[in-house]
């Protein structure tokens, strides 16, 4: 595990803001400033305003790290890692569903801050990074999120915006502005759908109705010109569904990029509900297998988020996807000798004795 | 049914005990018999109306986007999405050293004149490809015996080479012959081989060779490519003429015995030659589907082992359940005659399939399109397409096969003179009604060892998952 949020000492106090620490980058902007490692390992930063000062609590490289930094509560956050492929920022915790399985429980939290600070800090961003923009429901935010992606599409055209969206909030008069940002950003769309029943969908979601909104939205977005990239999070109330929403998607979803079929993330609400949410497909992978070979002969493209190569059967391993953020990604002690570990996504950092799959091995 | 939805078109049919219900892009489902008296009085049970909304024919209106994927989906099945010709069918000659009894193209003798492709043939090719190609191309040379004139086939890959760079080609040979110009050619990676084997060495006597030492030398050859280059360099194609149709399973354990995985059982066309030595044989309807039934149940006992398919039930069955496009421009609707395909004769004359050149040449009607010459007519493509498609014949309209099944007025033509007859009189008709009644009582039975085999012919393999869900 890497932590991402660090206490750190400001030589002064004020309102956050973002700072990106390099030794190497020349740039113009006021925005980058060069950084010290003393002989304990401390990190120090000498910003306009004043010094603030870090202990990495393992050693890293920070050369090129944005930073979101907050003097009031002494804490510092690296949002953007430049030595990693996975940066994401955290639009709003707030959220119209709420998913029996969600990772990052809603609050209502106070958002007004976030979009200037995060337009800032993704103008740092290292060249052609792909910052996955997630919450919450980031499209709660509407007006400041496609006012953000149209900046981004004249300031950083390079940046991939990966989104996390539950497709809830679009109308038709949002599309010619969407599309607008579509053609000049790489933007990818990621909806979750959980089932091709609509009861099953809701009672997942706990929202009555968000089905057929889900599927209007979809081909709304879907005309946008959008890429979209369509999740499900395999449980033990929708995993028997799997081979039909496959049917389901090659009927009417076939303008998706790829189906993203995902193992569950055993923290948040998903750690409070494992009883009756972990389905172990290591002993029973057959609903994933179904779903992966309708898919295949039906033209999807469809990849399996979050599996260790080890609990799918052999011919369907070269779906698995390395998805697992770095810096929550861990190995099993078995997984030492494993010679595929290198190709393998691992588990998360919060996978334990209660959310373990039975079939783990060596391959 | 609510105020607040909206009913969209549906077919229907028996099949079994039960009625078969298919939208316009092919979702199907089953209901009891007494259906529609029942429908349109208003008294469903909740589950057909479950049924009936998750086959999009009762749409809410909360559910717009079920008409849209609707729209989409009859979009994509309908639309041609070039003009550019991406597959060409290429006659070097007509001349052949065999002559088999039921030579569809009534070949020309060995030693003829005049039957071979000229000098300003191929200069004008260069210029046909060049304004008519796609980015890719697949060259068939058929013949006639395409192997008289490797010269030609050799030139003819020149000129394509000049112009892509993603080619394929198959040479359709009766492998009589393996000369070492066409050991040549075959190390070409991006050539294959396709030949006919009508069963073991006295059958291919009967049917093609009329000589055993010529049928022993053809086998021979045929085993001489596999050998050398695996199966996937070459494939062959079965005729059922007289002497095999009492018996499909010595045909299909001969195949099995030289390795292949599938077989391509078609009857004796009723074209060329044919339309003399078997006239009986190639309008007899009843005696096919004899024929295939015992086919289709030895390839159900075989494939409790081993893979094995019947390719033309195994295409339907993909194209009906898995969404793959059959690629045969005489099974599609609309047919979009010379779209991405067009056969090239010996003297140059274009024709938009095999069956048309046949045709053309036994003087039934003139079916050409154009010549390399003159380049492709547009008018009269436009013509034969307006007449080929059956989403507006009369006939065809309301059968509930009609989204996966597909027009042939050039068969029509071959057999009836005409293509504005009765359409369910016609051998097309009755040949596809029949395969698709046989696939659909199966899955209306929910008859779990064929349906494993169908789903071990979508995905060409026994290695899956039996995900049989896609039968619904």
């Amino acid at each position: 595990m890497i932590n991402l949020k660090l206490k750190a000492n400001f030589s002064w106090s004020g309102p956050p803001f973002v700072a990106r620490i390099s030794n190497t980058i020349s740039t113009n902007d006021d925005l980058t400033f060069p950084f010290k490692k003393d002989e304990l390992g401390n990190i120090s930063v000498h910003y306009k305003s004043g010094i603030f000062s870090f202990l990495p609590p393992q050693a890293d490289d920070f050369e090129g790290d944005v930073l979101l930094c907050d003097p009031k509560s002494s804490k510092i956050q690296r949002i953007f890692r430049a030595n990693s492929n996975y940066n994401s920022l955290l639009m709003t915790e707030r959220c119209d569903q709420m998913c029996v399985m969600c990772s990052q429980p809603p609050r209502k939290t106070n958002d007004a801050w976030r979009f200037p600070i995060y337009e800032q800090a993704l103008t740092l961003a290292s060249q052609g990074a792909t910052i996955c923009l997630s919450g919450g429901e980031p499209t709660l935010y509407k007006a400041e999120l496609f006012t953000l992606l149209e900046n981004l599409s004249s300031s950083r055209p390079d940046l991939k915006i990966h989104i996390l969206s539950n497709c809830q909030h679009l109308t038709p008069e949002d599309i010619p502005r969407l599309q607008k940002i579509h053609e000049s950003l790489d933007v990818l769309w990621g909806i979750p759908i959980y089932a091709s029943k609509s009861e099953i969908h809701e009672d997942i979601v706990d929202k009555h109705g968000s089905f057929n909104i889900l599927m209007n939205n979809l081909y709304l977005l879907a005309s946008s010109k959008a890429n979209i990239e369509l999740r499900t999070v395999v449980m033990a109330t929708n995993s028997l569904e799997l081979p039909d929403l496959s049917k389901f998607i090659s009927d009417h979803l076939d303008f998706a990029n790829y189906w993203a079929i995902m193992a569950l993330e055993p923290v948040g609400f998903a750690k409070a509900n494992l009883g009756n949410l972990l389905y172990d497909h290591s002993i029973a992978p057959q609903p994933i297998h179904k779903a992966i070979d309708i898919a295949v002969a039906r033209g999807v493209d469809v990849r399996l988020f979050n599996f260790p190569l080890c609990t799918v059967g052999p011919q369907y391993r070269k779906y698995c996807k390395q998805s697992i953020s770095d810096w929550k990604r861990k190995y099993l002690d078995i997984c030492g000798k494993c010679t595929v570990k290198e190709e393998c996504t691992g588990f998360f950092e919060w996978y334990d004795e209660r959310s373990k799959w039975e079939r783990i091995s060596q391959l | 049914m609510n105020k607040n939805s909206t009913l969209t078109p549906f077919r229907f049919r028996n099949v079994s005990d039960k009625l078969l219900l298919t939208n316009e892009i092919g979702k199907f489902s089953f209901y009891s018999d007494d259906l529609m008296s029942r429908f349109y009085d208003d008294e469903l049970s909740s589950g057909e109306i479950d049924s009936l909304k998750q086959q999009s024919i009762i749409v809410e209106d909360s559910e717009q986007w079920k008409l849209l994927s609707l729209l989409r989906n009859t979009r994509n099945a309908t639309k041609s999405d070039s003009e550019k010709l991406s597959y060409l069918m290429v006659i070097p000659t007509l001349r052949c050293d065999l002559s088999c009894s039921y030579c569809q193209v009534s070949r020309a003798p060995i030693n003829a004149k005049g039957f071979d492709w000229s000098e300003d043939n191929l200069e004008m090719f260069d210029g046909f490809i060049k304004s008519n190609g796609s980015n890719g191309m697949k060259i068939e040379f058929q013949g006639g015996e395409p192997t008289l004139r490797i010269d030609l086939l050799e030139r003819i890959i020149e000129i394509s080479e000049s112009y892509f760079t993603d080619l394929e080609f198959v040479i359709c040979t009766n492998l009589v012959t393996i000369s070492d110009d066409l050991r040549k050619l075959l190390e070409k990676s991006n050539l294959v081989i396709s030949t006919s084997i009508d069963g073991p060495e006295s059958t291919m006597t009967a049917n093609r060779t009329e000589d055993t030492s010529v049928s022993k030398a053809v086998i021979e050859n045929v085993k001489w490519v596999i050998d050398n280059y695996g199966h996937s360099k070459l494939s062959a194609l079965p005729t059922i003429a007289t002497d095999q149709i009492d018996h499909p399973e010595k045909v299909i354990d001969y195949y099995r015995s030289l390795g292949f995985r599938s077989i391509f059982l078609r009857p004796v066309n009723y074209q060329g030659f044919a339309r003399k030595s078997y006239k009986e044989l190639s309008q007899q309807i009843e005696s096919w589907q004899k024929f295939w039934l015992q086919a289709m149940n030895h390839i159900l006992k075989i494939s409790k082992d081993d893979y094995f398919e019947e390719f033309y039930l195994g295409t339907l069955v993909r194209s009906i359940f898995a969404d793959r496009a059959s690629g045969f421009v005489d099974y599609a609707s609309p047919a979009n005659y010379a779209s991405h395909y067009c056969v090239i004769d010996h003297d140059g004359t274009i024709f938009p399939t095999d069956e048309s050149r046949m045709l053309s040449r036994t003087r039934q009607i003139d079916l050409s399109i154009g010549n390399l010459e003159k380049g492709l007519d547009r008018e009269i493509i436009s013509r034969l397409n307006f007449n080929a498609i059956h989403h507006t014949n009369e006939d065809c309209l309301h059968c509930a096969y009609l989204p996966y099944c597909g027009i042939d007025i050039i068969d029509d033509l071959s057999r009836y003179e005409r293509f504005d007859i009765s359409k369910t009189t016609s051998w097309h008709c009755q040949k596809h009604i029949f395969l698709f009644d046989f696939i659909f009582e199966k899955v209306a039975n929910w008859d779990v060892e064929w349906l494993k085999l169908f789903n071990s012919w979508i995905h060409r393999s026994q290695n899956t998952s039996d995900a049989l869900q896609i039968f619904k």
